[in-house]
């Protein structure tokens, strides 16, 4: 079942990128760049997407399904804490594109797991956040 | 005598420098599959599909949702979470939730549009389940 809770009910809104969010980093951060105002965007869609993979990752699981495969879920659910680092240090790239997603987190994975199952999961954190932006 | 550079020639280069970033990202997506799926070869099926024919970023994450999307509703199951905002630029996947699909020609057909061809979209859809996605 795509997108929809087996054991609790999940869905886009869970994730949906927080406007008040994106304005509030922006006045701190002093700078309304069209650049600066696309990396902010994603920045709060990746922190969202990383808070999805926190507690066990049953809820990004969830939602990203039809991107995974039964070992990239299972190592989501047990090793979900290392994959929110990695998630949150592409986020704290200064300037991260939504286009660089995928690269980043796929370094930062095959790192510490097999080169397929991190490809598997770069993509589907890609995959969430076309989806969320 | 030189004329001085205006605030939209900056704009204009700036939009131009964007750009090129994106290619440069999509290539070494690109790049990064074709990585995966030469040291994996069969391992990795849907990526080299991928890779193989220039599909990468937000369109293979397009790609992705469809064939999920097509399956699920193959089985009879509804898609009613999706908004149809979600995926706006490309019809074919918003399409695909209100469709039957009963066969691959069906699916085929429906994903054409998005990848430019029948026999490269039943490849994908033969890819998709192959490397075992959206089966957890």
């Amino acid at each position: 079942m795509l997108w929809e809770a087996r054991h609790e009910r999940a869905t886009t809104r869970d994730l949906r990128v927080n406007a008040g969010d994106v304005t509030a980093q922006l006045a701190t951060g002093g700078q309304a760049e069209t650049q600066g105002l696309k990396s902010e965007v994603v920045k709060v869609a990746l922190r969202g997407v990383a808070g999805a993979m926190r507690g066990g990752g049953q809820k990004f699981v969830t939602m990203a399904d039809g991107f995974l495969d039964k070992r990239a879920a299972d190592v989501i659910r047990r090793d979900s804490v290392r994959i929110v680092d990695a998630i949150d240090d592409v986020a704290n790239i200064p300037d991260v594109a939504t286009h660089q997603v995928r690269s980043e987190v796929y370094k930062r994975l095959s790192a510490i797991m097999d080169d397929g199952t991190a490809n598997v999961i770069a993509n589907a954190v890609e995959g969430v956040l076309w989806v969320l932006l | 005598m030189g004329s001085a550079v205006t605030t939209e020639d900056v704009a204009r280069l700036e939009a131009r420098v964007e750009r090129l970033e994106e290619k440069l990202s999509e290539a070494m997506g690109l790049i990064q599959s074709l990585v995966v799926s030469v040291e994996f070869n069969d391992k990795e099926p849907f990526a080299r599909e991928c890779a193989v024919h220039f599909i990468s970023g937000v369109k293979q994450a397009a790609v992705q949702m469809q064939i999920a999307i097509m399956e699920t509703r193959m089985k009879g199951q509804p898609v009613d979470t999706y908004p149809d905002t979600m995926f706006g630029q490309f019809p074919s996947v918003v399409a695909a939730k209100r469709q039957e699909f009963s066969s691959m020609d069906d699916m085929a057909e429906s994903l054409a549009p998005l990848v430019g061809s029948r026999e490269l979209a039943k490849k994908l859809v033969v890819a998709y389940r192959q490397r075992g996605l959206g089966q957890q």
